[in-house]
């Protein structure tokens, strides 16, 4: 864990809503799937954003941006040759995927990113991978699309035959990051099918290191209900752990 | 010659930049090291174990963050049989931040961790703005904070700082309480109390609603405050709020300041406390001047 001055190789708008970000930074190799950054605009007053890895090449990491308030919004402003601080890679990966697994992906807008990296970094792993947004700016190449509005792919959430597929198949893993209604939700309906599913979650954060506790999440314990940190403890979480109604 | 050499009541530091209670961890040695610090302050301590507050706990708002963590922390015992030991061995000055509900408590507190000769001094937490009746009822009380003082003052040779609350009608009050009890010094200022809600839906962006305030808009507020509470007392001030670089430091110099944390702004630069001290040390070091030529100097004032 460093704090990397970054140079902004490449920033490609993919619609009103995502940016991709290419950075060159030292040692980018160092990250793991479903590892981050935290990122901020050099000379900007405005606290770091968490922004997960999309994507490793060489020595520049990707990240998929969503402009979601003024500080993503400035991230995706940024121009090539820019100079971006990257604290990081932050955070515990997800756990690597085992040759007989068949693992599966359920990822919400933005939660796209890590999956990406994901499967590139284990182009052997056996993953089903489906994807929700919004609408059709917020999907991306998957086995199977879900958009709220019906735009492209199937009509509703990206649970919305979650049921009736994990009945059918054989999951051994559930891997997701999205919003936290749809992870509560895919916790629900799966952990009577799956026990391993691995939750990406989000909070406001400060530090990112582990030392002022704002980017808490209540989870179960041996010792009873306990706030982890998202920055440290996570950001993977098992579904079976968290308290989602906190 | 070291021009940076500071001194609060009774601990002489090499340098006068030290770190704002719950914003420091020992992870920060993965950046710098530690022992450059002109002390260690550690994250709150209270009597019990505090799970902390319910989420979402903290919220980036105009110009500041506002937090409401609650003092989540793992309480005296477990910090004094596990954490405390891991600081041991650093050659910087260890403050131990601590906070209770009654004056008993705070002693009992005390007692305890005065068996630890690492511990160079503590930080009486009496103003947390984010837990019901935990310190922050002391830190509004003049009365209080003077009978809190002076039991704990009788406890200790070590450094003792108290502090204080903004959020008073009157600090330059407690503050001169916190003195007249044998306070040490004095720190200032806690978090302001803020708050922030999403005007689209009308929720609060923090689960508790109010929260603390800190970060570049509280600046003003706490210069003032260590102004007039340098003027009134004669204890040595420990001044924070807002504080993004060594121009800020410099104008708490000279509002009264002995001694700096550095709080919010280490979430935007992990490295800002080293990045400081060099800074403040090539100023003193062109203007050929020492900490103690300017402190409490401000001029232009009828």
């Amino acid at each position: 864990m460093k704090d990397h001055i970054g140079i902004v190789v490449n920033n490609k708008k993919i619609n009103e809503l995502y940016n991709v970000i290419s950075v060159q930074i030292e040692n980018a190799n160092l990250g793991t799937p479903g590892q981050f950054y935290e990122l901020k605009v050099k000379y900007s007053q405005r606290m770091r954003i968490p922004i997960s890895i999309y994507n490793i090449t060489d020595n520049v990491v990707e990240f998929m941006v969503k402009i979601v308030g003024d500080g993503t919004k400035e991230l995706t402003q940024l121009k090539e040759k820019d100079t971006i601080m990257a604290l990081g890679p932050l955070g515990n990966p997800f756990t690597p995927p085992q040759a007989d697994q068949n693992c599966l992906i359920l990822s919400g807008g933005v939660g796209y990113a890590p999956f990406y990296y994901f499967k590139k970094h284990y182009p052997k792993a056996n993953i089903t991978w489906f994807h929700g947004g919004a609408n059709r700016n917020e999907v991306f190449e998957a086995d199977r699309i879900f958009t709220n509005d019906g735009s492209i792919g199937i009509k509703g959430f990206v649970t919305a035959d979650l049921h009736e597929y994990l009945q059918n198949n054989k999951v051994d893993r559930i891997l997701t990051c999205g919003p936290r209604i749809m992870m509560k939700n895919i916790a629900n309906i799966a952990l009577p099918f799956v026990k391993d599913i691995e939750c990406s979650l989000e909070e406001y954060m400060a530090c990112g290191i582990g030392v002022c506790y704002g980017c808490a999440v209540k989870v179960k314990t041996a010792k009873g209900l306990v706030y982890k940190t998202v920055c440290k403890d996570g950001a993977i979480f098992q579904g079976s752990e968290v308290i989602w109604d906190e | 010659m070291n021009r940076l050499a500071t001194k609060l009541g009774k601990i002489n530091f090499n340098n006068p930049i030290t770190v704002a209670s719950g914003t420091f961890g020992l992870e920060c040695a993965n950046f710098y090291n530690i022992n450059k610090l002109g002390a260690i302050v550690t994250k709150t301590i209270t009597p019990e174990e505090k799970i902390g507050n319910p989420t979402p706990r903290i919220y980036e708002t105009e110009c500041g963050l506002l937090n409401s963590i609650g003092l989540q922390n793992p309480g005296i015992d477990e910090f004094l049989k596990y954490h405390v030991k891991e600081y041991k061995n650093f050659s910087a000055p260890l403050l131990v931040s601590f906070s209770a509900s009654t004056i008993d408590e705070f002693a009992e507190m005390l007692i305890k961790l005065e068996k630890i000769d690492y511990i160079k001094g503590y930080e009486v937490n009496v103003s947390c703005p984010n837990v019901e009746n935990e310190g922050l009822a002391f830190g509004i009380d003049a009365k209080i904070v003077y009978e809190l003082t002076k039991r704990l003052s009788k406890l200790t040779e070590k450094e003792l700082i108290i502090k204080l609350s903004p959020n008073v009608t009157d600090i330059v009050s407690i503050a001169k309480a916190a003195e007249e009890g044998g306070a040490s010094s004095v720190a200032l200022i806690n978090t302001l109390l803020g708050m922030a809600i999403d005007w689209k839906t009308g929720k609060s962006m923090i689960k508790r609603g109010v929260a603390g305030y800190s970060g570049t808009a509280v600046k003003p507020v706490a210069l003032q405050m260590v102004y007039k509470v340098y003027q009134a007392l004669s204890i040595p001030i420990l001044a924070m709020g807002g504080i993004q670089n060594y121009k800020d430091c410099l104008e708490f110099i000279y509002a009264g300041a002995s001694m700096l944390s550095i709080g919010t702004a280490q979430f935007c630069d992990p490295c800002l406390p080293i990045k400081i001290i060099n800074d403040l040390h090539n100023h003193f070091t062109q203007n050929n001047i020492n900490i103690s030529d300017i402190k409490g100097k401000v001029w232009g004032i009828d």
